[in-house]
């Protein structure tokens, strides 16, 4: 088997995004004034990520910065990464999506399988709860729709705390171009959606981590 | 792939040889020799043995090519691993499209065995005989009264198809099916897999007219996606129930995503059964129940289930159940509320469970029974309260005390058994509507009158309430989903 390589979460938004899923709005940024023009354009409140390869955990090490709701949060974000950071790197400014709910789909390869599509409930304690569905690829958009049923917490995609409920042909569309992303790029080796966001009932893909083979 | 003409000479053949059957009576040889003649099977049977023998009232052969050319089409061989390569070459030249091996010393053993396996292989394809096994304990096939397995026992005929990776796992499902009596059409120790996979037998059982629901068994599975395509197929045409051993909790090990680890043989062997449109069941039991329920049930047209029980408790547990599941507990319509006040005594539930209290008389059960199926709400009746007469039938049997006048009293208990047992078989034919009994006597009191009219009428009795309801959801789902393939 061949070497493989992960694409940065820009990198991999942009590629699944060409395949039809809705992701955030987001844009690379090296300095604070690029960092405050950026995000004239995408309207605060923003988030603000490292970026590049040796950063594929940015969570874990404390870098990423959600819900920036003025210039001088912003400012004071990128100050703080480049103190703790040393080296220059590349950040992520995104949009900021507010939703309670974190969902995640993805696709591994499997010996016995080949393709399988993943999607369950997702945010940072997607492995402890474990309540995720997994089927082949290609697939159905009717066989889709049975993995929100197969769901352990399937209520957790019904109207929720004041916001309606999800969209399902829209999670099954964003569920569907995932899919298509692996089944046409024979160099995808595996794909991680996490979280998708459910904002408006609406599915958005908010990180993502894309890798290929070499 | 393997041609399913083949698989005709495996389970339906006109002559079987068994090479290497013993005179002693402790060795596969001989065991395999004497089910296949002990079965009733009605071809010509062969039996090689180094030395000319009388054997179970036949004349053995020292050499394959001592039978006559295309009188058999089937060996059952029982010979050493080293020795079966030249047996093969033998069979092919008079006529044999289909073997199995029952020897050992495969795959299972180390490289050399591989070695073995994949000349196996070659000589399959070069001899046009399909190789089931090696490394099997055998297969039965009962439209054609063969037991061709080297163990016990022989099952009733029935419509369960079964390919097992274990031999045992099989013997479960046929001492269950001799136990409720209903029965096998085809069981097979699928043995290493060398040539013809279980994805090759489903596909086989599904185009099968003798088979009418599919069980396999499965550990590892080699080639997932043919698998796959096989229940996927397969459950188009039939109900197929998987039951899954040996799978990892794991997840791939180092994954960089979440995904990745969340990815465990378990979730994705259940994702595939679930695509595939199959069941998956925990254990032969839980497997055995939902297929006798296929094999001898009509399919529902709805949710709507009844209950009707003569206990309160195992109708509160029952109902329960239901509303856990996807079926429905249907409120009583009022024009079936007011045919129910006829016929019971003023205490009676008035709503579902329907709980008759205590109050049936001699022919209250079977006219509960018709008037709950012929109502156009009902879709389905689960029936609790089975085998209490015969329970007291028993005891009084037992009695010291027992004369004349408790001998009465034990027939009469004895036929409302028989009678109830009538009127729920009756009742799901006319109506064509299932009909479900759950009671623990089934494995607690074999003997009791309720559970042997069962057994002779071919109706499960379910272990509790709860596992009836989980069996009449499978058929429920299975229902709908036929209806989804049929409207696609």
């Amino acid at each position: 088997m061949s070497g493989k390589h992960a694409l940065t979460e820009y990198e991999s938004k942009r590629l699944l995004s060409d395949y039809g899923l809705k992701t955030t709005r987001d844009a690379i940024v090296h300095t604070a004034e690029e960092a405050l023009e950026q995000a004239d354009v995408l309207g605060y409140p923003v988030a603000l990520k490292l970026s590049g390869q040796e950063f594929l955990h940015k969570t874990e090490l404390g870098g990423v910065k959600l819900n920036l709701e003025s210039e001088t949060s912003l400012r004071d974000a990128v100050e703080d990464f480049k103190q703790r950071f040393e080296e220059p790197t590349p950040l992520l400014i995104s949009e900021h999506v507010k939703s309670t709910r974190e969902l995640i789909a993805g696709v591994t390869r499997n010996d016995e399988y080949g393709l399988t599509l993943a999607f369950g409930i997702g945010g940072i304690f997607a492995e402890v709860i474990g309540d995720v569905v997994f089927r082949l690829l290609p697939i159905s958009e009717a066989e889709i729709k049975s993995m929100f049923e197969d769901l352990i917490y399937k209520e957790f995609l019904g109207p929720f705390r004041g916001e309606p409920e999800t969209d399902l042909n829209a999670l099954s569309d964003a569920l569907m171009a995932v899919g298509k992303c692996a089944l046409e790029r024979d160099d995808v080796a595996s794909i991680d959606v996490n979280p998708i966001l459910i904002s408006g009932g609406l599915p958005i893909a908010v990180d993502a981590l894309v890798e290929l083979y070499d | 792939m393997i041609e399913n003409q083949n698989l005709e000479s495996l389970f339906d053949p006109k002559g079987v040889v068994v090479v290497g059957a013993s005179t002693h009576p402790g060795k596969f040889g001989f065991v395999a020799l004497h089910n296949i003649m002990n079965s009733g099977f009605s071809g010509p049977i062969y039996a090689t043995n180094r030395e000319k023998v009388s054997l179970l009232g036949i004349e053995t052969v020292q050499h394959i090519h001592d039978i006559p050319p295309q009188t058999v089409d089937f060996a059952m061989i029982c010979i050493p691993s080293e020795f079966v390569a030249d047996a093969l070459g033998e069979l092919s030249k008079i006529g044999v499209k289909a073997a199995f091996i029952a020897s050992g010393g495969y795959g299972e053993t180390g490289a050399e065995g591989i070695q073995a396996e994949i000349e196996l292989s070659r000589l399959s394809k070069e001899l046009d005989i399909a190789i089931a096994g090696p490394n099997g304990q055998g297969f039965v096939s009962t439209p054609s009264d063969l037991c061709s397995q080297i163990v016990a026992p022989y099952p009733p005929k029935g419509g369960i198809a079964i390919a097992s990776q274990s031999g045992n796992l099989l013997s479960s499902f046929m001492n269950l099916a001799r136990q409720y009596n209903i029965g096998i059409s085809r069981g097979i120790s699928t043995g290493n897999q060398t040539c013809i996979k279980t994805s090759d037998y489903i596909r086989y059982f599904a185009q099968d007219a003798e088979t009418t629901v599919i069980v396999s068994y499965v550990e590892g599975v080699p080639d997932g996606r043919d698998f796959f395509d096989a229940v996927k197929d397969a459950t188009k045409l039939k109900p197929v129930i998987l039951i899954r051993g040996g799978s990892s909790p794991e997840g791939a090990k180092a994954a960089v995503s979440h995904t990745g680890s969340l990815a465990t043989d378990d979730r994705i062997f259940n994702g595939m059964a679930k695509q595939a449109g199959a069941f998956l069941a925990k254990d032969p039991q839980n497997a055995y129940e939902w297929a006798a329920t296929f094999a001898s049930q009509p399919a529902p047209r709805g949710k709507n289930t009844v209950i009707l029980t003569t206990a309160g408790g195992w109708g509160v547990l029952t109902a329960d159940a239901v509303s856990k599941s996807d079926l429905h507990l249907v409120d009583l319509p009022d024009d079936l509320l007011v045919e129910i006040d006829a016929i019971l005594p003023p205490r009676w539930s008035r709503s579902n469970p329907i709980d008759l209290a205590g109050g049936e008389t001699r022919e209250t059960i079977p006219e509960m029974v018709d008037l709950i199926l012929s109502h156009e709400t009902v879709d389905a009746l689960i029936f609790l309260g089975l085998g209490i007469q015969g329970n007291i039938a028993r005891l009084y049997r037992e009695s010291r005390y027992l004369n004349e006048g408790i001998g009465r009293i034990v027939n009469f208990h004895t036929a409302q058994e028989k009678k109830y047992v009538s009127a729920l078989v009756e009742g799901a034919n006319n109506w064509n509507k299932p009909v479900l009994v759950a009671s623990e006597l089934g494995n607690a009191d074999p003997h009791n009158p309720a559970i042997e009219e069962l057994k002779k009428e071919k109706m499960f009795c379910h272990y509790s309430g709860a596992s009836a309801v989980s069996a009449l959801a499978k058929l429920e789902a299975y229902a709908r989903f036929k209806e989804t393939i049929t409207t696609s």
